[in-house]
């Protein structure tokens, strides 16, 4: 079989094909009637080709976006799980609350936890917060300074606080911020249950 | 509507039924087509006669492969552009029972020849 066929077609043909290669599926060979031979398959073949390469272009361009939306629905819950579990609040007395931190406190952790336990301690007219850092491994260096404010700031809206299990290194940063620093009075229990027992003492609740 | 069907008879007596295809054919047009040839004309004879200017889009065109099962099938075309279109849907399908003609005369008498 031999077809002649002229310079231009070939030139267009080539063009397209470039553009495709570079990711442009949008252009397409124009055809004319008058070109009835079989170079005429060869064109409607290719603009064939880059109508189906349009489409699954556009397929996967929609499953990314699926994707994306997806993985930003699922990062925000995480988040909200993540937020929700890190500062576990609890009323174990009514205007008694406990808050037991486990893992690293850092700044942003630190600032989540103070103003979910502003909110509640106000919400609930608290007395007494007991926090307990038992679960807590190490504290990021500026972040204790951020909970020994959040201490003072529960003192300024009437409840006391009390910090209970305490392991050495933390004691020995707070000791070396001053126990009292910025006149945050911090009074110190071993364990949750004696912190309850004093809050409850303090309370008269308990029958001795 | 692109398509407009005819119930008609061969110059031999055989009925057949004669498509008239214009304008874009998309994917819903040619899912009605294929439920036609394999539903009610079932086996049937089919001419198309497919205007000059008809277009098919990619997904229509890989639903008419479906035709493959249908009866004898003859299109004329006077339109290169549509003809070779055609070439390309069915050059994977060598399927004996479909012909391209550009005269309906010659297309009639092949659709005589056919058992149904």
């Amino acid at each position: 079989m031999s077809v002649t066929i002229e310079g231009e077609r070939i030139d267009q043909l080539l063009r397209i094909i470039v553009a495709a290669a570079t990711g442009d599926y949008e252009l397409r060979v124009p055809l004319v009637e008058e070109d009835d031979d079989e170079f005429l398959e060869v064109e409607l073949g290719v603009n064939y080709l880059l109508e189906e390469l349009t489409l699954g272009k556009a397929r996967s361009d929609g499953q990314r976006q699926q994707l994306e939306a997806r993985a930003e629905e699922l990062a925000h819950q995480q988040s909200e799980l993540v937020q929700a579990l890190s500062t576990p609040v609890i009323a174990v007395w009514p205007g008694v609350l406990a808050l037991p931190l486990v893992g690293r406190v850092d700044d942003e952790r630190a600032a989540t936890i103070t103003a979910v336990l502003l909110e509640r301690v106000t919400a609930e007219r608290a007395t007494h917060v007991i926090l307990d850092l038992t679960g807590v491994g190490t504290i990021a260096g500026n972040t204790m300074p951020a909970l020994l404010r959040m201490v003072r700031a529960i003192g300024l809206l009437g409840a006391s606080c009390l910090l209970t299990g305490i392991s050495p290194p933390v004691a020995q940063q707070i000791v070396a911020l001053g126990a009292t620093a910025g006149g945050a009075s911090v009074r110190a229990l071993a364990q949750l249950s004696d912190a309850l027992a004093f809050v409850l003492a303090q309370k008269g609740a308990l029958q001795r | 509507m692109p398509f407009r069907y005819e119930e008609l008879v061969t110059p031999r007596g055989r009925p057949y039924v004669r498509v008239h295809v214009s304008g874009d054919i998309d994917i819903r047009d040619a899912e009605e087509y294929v439920a036609k040839f394999l539903g009610p004309y079932l086996r049937r004879h089919v001419l198309s006669v497919v205007a000059s200017g008809t277009e098919y889009t990619a997904r229509a065109r890989k639903h008419l492969l479906a035709m493959n099962d249908a009866g004898p099938h003859a299109t004329v075309t006077n339109s290169a552009l549509v003809r070779t279109a055609i070439n390309l849907m069915t050059r994977s399908q060598d399927n004996p029972n479909y012909r391209v003609f550009a005269d309906e005369l010659a297309a009639l008498a092949w659709l005589d020849e056919q058992e149904a």
